[in-house]
């Protein structure tokens, strides 16, 4: 399984782990897009087309405005 | 992914097709910022820029790339925040604020609407009102940074304005045909006035984005709470519009930021309002009676 954290939102969500799921498709699946987030993979700022590996900690973080 | 230099990017920026590592992206950024402050002259010698700082990302990484100037060219830096007084939101960002300051070594002012203007936000809010609470608060928050720094003496305001505003804003007054508001996004002011303090906006050309992976990579403590009346409808229409647009087709917002830029020097002057003072308090308005007067009045 894969940790989704949104800092934001203060939320969790878990998201099964598949082969080649990368960054983009967990942001996709949450409504978000590489103009709209910025991720956090264990702990280090990754670029969307990263595959995921099982056990990732994965926060995301809106963009939004402020 | 990885860098031209070889090491892993963090970022890819779609719109000019450069991957860039942590090392390259910051000095990226600070190389962007410097660029626009020289292409509009945004900085000048013994300057006295008052940073208004809300304690989110775009302020503070504003903030800490200008001490970062200010420390190699002759100008004085303070850093100003308006309270608007919503509590558990802005009593959180004015502490990052602080804390940001007194790492950099900056001073740091805080005006409060209820102390200067008698009403915080969060009365406001309550009462039964025809304007959305942003409206007020946008016009008191303006007249407030305006006033308070003159008085300390500066004669420039940054802010955080980023790429994304810029271009919400320029499409949001076009679309509504706002023409006079339309006529003031620009770089720089048409026309001058010894009350107004003018504004400047060294992150215009910098995404977003941009913003938050640079507070993030640098370590920068900002505050990532959203404000609880925050809902510009249209606004978020725009912005959606124009991350959708930029998805399909990168570059869109630097297309629209330029277009709009190119024919600033043309529509400025016919359609900007000259500065008059306000009949009731003195300060700077485009009417005989400024907004901030006549909203007080009504409350």
């Amino acid at each position: 399984m894969i940790k989704v954290r949104f800092l934001r939102e203060d939320k969790e969500e878990l998201v099964e782990y598949k082969e080649d799921l990368k960054i983009e498709d967990i942001l996709r699946k949450f409504g978000y897009s590489s103009e709209t987030a910025v991720v956090k993979r264990n702990g280090k700022i990754n670029t969307e087309d990263e595959n995921v590996e099982d056990n990732d900690d994965i926060l995301i973080i809106s963009v939004g405005s402020g | 992914m990885y860098c031209k230099c070889g090491k892993k990017a963090i970022i890819f920026r779609r719109y000019s097709g450069e991957k860039l590592c942590e090392r390259c992206f910051n000095k990226s950024m600070i190389e962007r910022v410097k660029k626009v402050i020289r292409k509009y002259s945004l900085i000048e010698k013994n300057d006295f820029i008052a940073a208004a700082v809300s304690g989110g990302k775009d302020s503070l990484v504003l903030l800490h790339i200008l001490k970062k100037f200010s420390e190699k060219y002759p100008f004085d830096l303070i850093a100003v925040t308006i309270d608007e007084g919503i509590k558990g939101y802005r009593d959180k960002t004015i502490e990052i604020v602080k804390k940001n300051c007194k790492l950099l070594g900056i001073e740091s002012k805080v005006y409060s609407f209820k102390k200067e203007l008698g009403h915080s936000m969060d009365e406001i809010a309550k009462r039964d009102r025809k304007l959305s609470a942003c409206s007020y608060c946008g016009v008191f928050r303006r007249y407030l940074l305006n006033k308070k720094t003159r008085e300390l003496g500066c004669n420039k305001i940054a802010i955080g304005h980023n790429l994304d505003d810029e271009v919400q804003t320029i499409l949001m007054n076009f679309l509504r045909g706002d023409l006079s508001r339309f006529g003031r996004t620009g770089s720089y002011y048409i026309y001058s006035n010894e009350r107004f303090v003018p504004r400047i906006k060294p992150l215009r050309e910098i995404p977003e984005k941009e913003n938050v992976v640079y507070a993030l990579s640098n370590n920068i403590e900002v505050g990532f709470s959203r404000c609880p009346y925050a809902g510009e409808a249209y606004r978020n229409d725009i912005r959606e519009f124009l991350n959708k647009m930029e998805l399909e087709q990168p570059t869109t917002k630097y297309s629209l930021l330029r277009s709009y830029d190119k024919i600033y020097p043309l529509i400025a002057k016919n359609l900007a309002k000259k500065v008059k003072y306000c009949e009731k308090c003195g300060e700077p308005t485009i009417g005989d009676i400024c907004k901030t007067c006549e909203f007080l009045e009504k409350l």
